[in-house]
């Protein structure tokens, strides 16, 4: 078990041109945390993964594992495990062999071999398979393989690439709650990469948000943090976009008034909204987003709508019985952009009517014309 | 049949077919044509299709398996007649005709009812000495009589004339061939092989197999290098070699000869008149194996590799016990490939090996045709036998070529 730690750690895959994949990137990982990465497609948290593991070397910067740093140590010899999104089985080995390979390598005997493996297939259940080859295996199967022949090894930190979108929506919840259980058993640290951000919130003691580096930014780390601080307070527009699902509604609009604990915001449409947010580095006159997530909006008449309400012209409902979602056209979006409602009711409205829909004041979310976001000073809860 | 198809279509499939048998029957053709004729007794390329048991030799096999074959030569110059003796018993008399020297003798009385009995393979033995007197005119058999008397005889005696030097000379009465109907008097010939086929075969196989292993050995780690790794100059080096590959070696004789002779003169076992020369020409063969394996390889995920150095893995344990494992359905292609155009090349084995028994059975077996006498039939019966090795390796490694061995590795 080992700490892991990144300092400005970059990452250039043709230094001909200036263009980096990963850019100063700092991440301070406890022993027995489990860390996931997320991020959009192209935003290089396999690549900063692939980093840890030795599979790609770092271009600058320091990677420490265990407080010893392993930016040139092979691999091998970096005591880390790896689940490839591809699973990566050796095809023409059994299961066993599969799960023994690196052992053999390192020359072990026989005997502490077969204990290892036996012990692995046990935790995972994949005792009745060992003398299968992976080809006679389900997704679900191979995918506890891999992670078998990491358990073996007993590394001190797990590294997942995707390991479960080859799966289906269903094996894929079944093996989420496996990996939860298997980190509460064997208590290693684990870096995990995906782009489902279902994956992230449920699994990770702490989610690091990855962004497609911008030529001028400083970092495409954008946040890291537990699950709910970044749900409750992203740092910035991109991760409050990002976390969150369906995503964040955004509206263009300028301060109007900056208070103690909260501002106005008055809306491109016209509309005056009361956020809880403390705007004190701000100014009136000052342009900014106010954000606000489709699943804390409320009723129009609602007493909790004490923040204002928009209303604009709805497009398409849909109801899914436990929850209704309403994407309607508010002025104050961006040309393109739904504005996207989640109620925990049906509505009786069909497409082309008008609807009212109230805001919580404690719901709002504020951003900078830089995307930075305003401190927020209160939290909004449901019920 | 799953799909329902429209009666055009079936006319189609069933022309189809037509055209296939057809082609496949115009293509096996040539094979069966060198079987018949490596049967046939002669040497001759043209003659019945389909063997009958008559007209059919195992003399050319023979001779190509190192087998001395025993034939029976006409003594143009020797007449025969028989005499009746006293006691119902037959004496042969063979005297000089004076068209071709030949030593007349007469046999000791033999019963023609048991030399009649005397199958093909015993023979009835009769000494026979040279003749004290002529013989008796009345006890002369008739003409008729005589024809009569050798059909029947017709290959069933061994007369065996003891020389002055100690040495035995063997005849018979035979026909000049099995339907033949010229009779006369028969001198046993000994045909030695005149070429060694089989010391051919050996090396030939040699070669071939120790070539196949080395090209394999050589474009695996070089396609290896080219599927996996990025270097500088990999897209020229790679292009080069496949239009390099595309100028037929033959072009190269003289440039090859004269590598050769130079190499010989420092290291003469890689020299000419050397197999390991000639196995070292063909490695120059590689490049288009490389291609082969290198498509290959790029069809393995490489996360593969990348799964087992975090295993632990060097890069050469990756290689061989990850990706060589699963690359043996091509490997077995490439070296049944190599095999065979190894086994069947004639222009740089016929310039770089030059003693009678380095020679390769492709470039030796050309040694039973030269202008003044074509044997085809010894050469047929060369040529199957090279095709032999070929088939060997071929049915040994169909176990390997079956393809699928990846599935089920990776993705769900």
């Amino acid at each position: 078990m080992a700490d892991v730690l990144l300092s400005k750690v970059r990452k250039n895959y043709n230094p001909a041109t200036l263009k980096d994949t990963l850019r100063n990137i700092n991440l301070d990982i406890k022993d027995g945390d489990f860390i996931v990465f997320v991020g959009p497609s192209g935003c290089g948290k396999s690549t900063l993964l692939r980093m840890i593991a030795g599979l790609e070397d770092i271009t600058s910067g320091d990677l420490t594992i265990g407080g010893k740093r392993m930016n040139d140590v092979p691999p091998s010899e970096r005591n880390i495990g790896m689940v490839f999104q591809s699973y990566a089985l050796y095809p023409h080995m059994t299961v066993f062999e599969n799960m023994a390979f690196g052992l053999k390598l390192k020359h072990m005997d026989k005997e502490t071999i077969r204990q290892r493996v036996v012990h692995a297939a046990d935790i995972l259940g994949l005792e009745p398979f060992l003398e299968r080859k992976p080809k006679a295996l389900s997704g679900g199967q191979r995918q506890r393989v891999a992670i078998g022949r990491c358990i073996v090894q007993q590394p001190s930190v797990f590294l997942f690439d995707e390991p479960l979108s080859n799966l289906d929506a269903a094996l894929r919840v079944k093996m989420r709650l496996e990996i939860a259980k298997l980190h509460r058993d064997i208590n290693a640290t684990i870096i995990y990469v995906t782009h489902d951000q279902v994956e992230a919130m449920t699994l990770a003691d702490k989610i690091c948000v990855l962004s497609p580096l911008k030529a001028s930014a400083e970092s495409n780390l954008e946040q890291f943090g537990t699950p709910l601080e970044l749900y409750n307070h992203p740092v910035n527009q991109f991760v409050a976009g990002f976390i969150g699902s369906p995503k964040m509604n955004f509206l263009n609009g300028e301060i109007t008034e900056i208070g103690d604990k909260e501002c106005k915001v008055k809306l491109t449409s016209g509309e005056i909204i009361t956020a809880k947010v403390n705007a004190s580095r701000g100014e009136v006159g000052q342009k900014v987003q106010l954000g606000v997530r489709p699943e804390h909006l409320v009723a129009a008449d609602s007493p909790k709508a004490d923040g204002g309400k928009i209303s604009g012209k709805v497009i398409v409902t849909e109801n899914l019985g436990a929850e209704f979602f309403l994407y309607m056209e508010a002025p104050a979006c961006d040309e393109g952009v739904d504005f996207t409602v989640k109620h925990e009711f049906a509505i009786d409205i069909k497409a082309g009517e008008t609807y009212s829909v109230g805001i919580p004041a404690s719901a709002c979310h504020l951003f900078d014309a830089e995307g930075l976001a305003f401190p927020r000073t209160e939290v909004y809860t449901r019920g | 049949m799953p799909m329902v198809q429209s009666k055009n279509l079936k006319y189609r499939k069933a022309s189809a077919h037509l055209f296939l048998i057809v082609f496949l029957a115009f293509i096996i053709f040539p094979l069966l044509m060198v079987v018949t004729i490596s049967f046939r007794q002669g040497n001759y390329s043209v003659g019945d299709v389909i063997p009958t048991p008559e007209t059919s030799t195992l003399d050319h096999w023979k001779l190509a398996l190192g087998i001395p074959v025993h034939g029976y030569a006409r003594v143009s110059g020797a007449d025969i007649s028989f005499v009746k003796t006293d006691e119902g018993k037959t004496v042969l008399y063979a005297a000089e005709n004076g068209t071709d020297p030949f030593e007349a003798f007469v046999t000791a009385p033999f019963s023609v009812k048991d030399a009649e009995h005397a199958s093909e393979d015993q023979r009835f033995a009769v000494k026979a000495a040279s003749p004290d007197t002529a013989p008796d005119s009345a006890n002369l058999l008739s003409d008729d009589e005589t024809y009569a008397l050798s059909s029947a005889l017709n290959g069933k005696l061994d007369i065996s004339v003891a020389k002055d030097d100690g040495s035995e000379e063997h005849y018979s009465i035979e026909a000049n061939d099995r339907s033949g109907t010229s009779y006369g008097l028969y001198r046993e010939k000994v045909t030695n092989p005149p070429f060694p086929v089989l010391h051919w075969l050996w090396n030939s196989i040699k070669v071939a197999f120790i070539t196949a292993a080395l090209i394999i050995c050589l474009s695996t780690t070089s396609a290896y290098a080219f599927a996996r790794m990025r270097f500088k100059g990999r897209a020229f080096i790679l292009n080069s070699m496949l239009i390099f590959q595309m100028f037929p070696a033959v072009l190269a004789l003289v440039a090859i000869y004269a590598l050769f002779n130079r190499i010989g003169s420092y290291i003469p076992s890689l020299g000419l008149n050397s197999h390991g020369g000639l196995i070292l020409s063909y490695l120059g063969g590689v490049a288009l194996h490389i291609w082969t394996i290198k498509g290959y390889f790029e069809t393995i995920d490489p996360s593969l590799e990348q799964a087992a150095a975090i295993d632990g893995a060097t890069p050469w344990q990756a290689f061989r016990l990850i990706l060589l494992p699963l690359s043996v359905p091509i490997l077995a292609v490439v070296f049944i490939l190599a095999f065979i155009s190894t086994i069947t090349e004639v222009p740089v084995a016929s310039i770089l090996l030059m003693d009678m028994d380095k020679l390769t059975l492709a470039v030796g077996a050309q040694q039973y045709l030269y202008p003044q006498n074509y044997l085809w039939g010894d050469f047929a019966a060369a040529a199957v036998l090279s095709g032999l090795p070929i088939t060997v390796v071929f049915l040994l490694a169909q176990k390997w070529l079956v393809g699928g061995l990846t599935a089920g590795g990776v993705k769900g």
